[in-house]
This record gives structure tokens, C-alpha cells and sequence, in this order.
């Protein structure tokens, strides 16, 4: 099962699922906003996303991963909007009958996710600007 | 002619400062043209940026040929997570 969703809200904490019971490994990993971004101190990441699209990647995704990794379940939250330092952007939970399986499809999720889903974040400063974060893959 | 509608996201929309965007096309262009067109608009700020395309909320490349009244989302590198 796949179950993914964006959301504006703070992101809830999960609690350990006793129901798995043919799954000896749960993994869950939260992506939390630091409090320095390229080197300058932020109060907060605001997240923008294309509404629609990025919805319908993120679950392709999540599809995608349990063709690939020998898994049972994932659950995934991203949140948008104005995230202060310290709260989650986002929450991956994955079971699967054994830990190196989640691990590898917990590492692969991430970095596609960074990579098609269309999110963007923008630092914001104690003054209240905001800087789009740098392309880390632009030839300039 | 054709009439496309773009959406412009991230750092996109910073070098072109405009959200959205109408754009004339000749019939049959592609979504390669209509990069060239795009990058034209601010050749400094947009180069060297990977661009890539989503028509109608699906990626597609540089060979889709446009139709009138695509929407057409111009999408930078993502950085979610």
C-alpha cells in the first residue's frame, strides 16, 4: 500500500504500527528544516509547490518503490507552506519484511523525490526576506 | 498561431519576474522552441538553469510538439524534502 499526501499542517508524529506483524523492519525518517541554510541563519523554510502535479508525482513515486524494492507499505507526508526551524518538511515511513530492503528504498525515495517532485524552497531570514535556495545542478 | 499559457516556478519566476506567462507560438512548435523563446526573455539570469517542461501536469521533453492552450509549467531543479 502507498499512501502519500501534502499538507500545510504541522506534520504529526507516527507511532510505531504493532499491526505488521510480517514486517520486522519499520523505518522512519524525518527531513526537519536546520536552523542555518548556506551558511546565514533562518527562522524558517517556506515550501512552494505545483498543486496537482506534485501531488500526483510524490504517489507515481511511492508507486514506483514498491515495483522496485522488495517492501510492503510506505507512507509519506510532505508539508508545504512556512516551516519553522526545528518542525518536519517531511515524514517517509517504510515496512518491509527485512531492514536492508527499507533502507535501500528509504535512500532511493529521498533522492528522487528531491529530484521530480515539484517542490521549492525558499530561506527565510529574521528580517523577513527570503532567498530561493541555490540550483545545485545549474552550470553557473 | 497557437496561445500556451506558462506557469513559472522557483527560479524561473525570480529571472523572468512573472508568475505566468502567454506565449505565441507557430503551429507545430516544440517544447524546445519554446525554451529558446523562454531563454531569450533573460538570457543572463537563465543561464546555464536547467529548465525542464510539464505540459498538462505530466514532463515531457524537448520533442513535444505544443498544442494550442497547453498549460505549460516551466520547472527548475526541485529541492523539496
Amino acid at each position: 500500500m502507498v499512501i502519500t499526501r501534502i499538507i500545510k499542517n504541522k506534520i504529526p508524529a507516527l507511532p510505531s504500527d504493532e499491526t505488521h506483524t510480517n514486517d520486522g523492519a519499520e523505518l522512519q525518517f524525518y527531513g526537519r528544516v536546520r536552523e542555518m541554510e548556506n551558511g546565514q541563519p533562518i527562522v524558517a523554510l517556506d515550501y512552494e509547490h505545483y498543486e496537482g502535479m506534485a501531488e500526483k508525482e510524490l504517489q507515481k513515486l511511492g508507486e514506483e518503490l514498491l515495483e522496485k524494492f522488495s517492501i510492503n507499505e510506505l507512507d509519506c507526508i510532505h508539508r508545504i507552506g512556512k516551516i519553522p526551524v526545528g518542525e518536519a518538511a517531511l515524514r517517509v515511513t517504510i515496512w518491509s519484511k527485512h531492514r536492508t530492503e527499507a533502507l535501500d528504498a528509504m535512500a532511493w525515495f529521498i533522492s528522487q523525490l528531491k529530484k521530480e517532485v515539484p517542490i521549492w524552497k525558499n530561506a527565510v531570514l529574521k528580517d523577513g526576506s527570503r532567498i530561493t535556495s541555490k540550483c545545485t545542478v545549474c552550470d553557473v | 498561431m497557437i496561445t500556451i499559457h506558462t506557469r513559472n516556478f522557483s527560479l524561473v519566476k525570480d529571472a523572468l519576474d512573472r508568475k505566468t506567462m502567454d506565449i505565441e507560438l507557430d503551429d507545430d512548435e516544440t517544447v524546445g522552441h519554446l525554451l529558446e523563446k523562454v531563454r531569450s526573455m533573460n538570457e543572463q539570469k537563465l543561464k546555464g538553469l536547467p529548465i525542464r517542461v510539464a505540459v498538462n501536469q505530466s514532463y515531457v521533453d524537448e520533442s513535444y510538439r505544443l498544442h494550442n492552450e497547453d498549460m505549460v509549467a516551466l520547472i527548475p531543479p526541485v529541492s523539496g524534502g
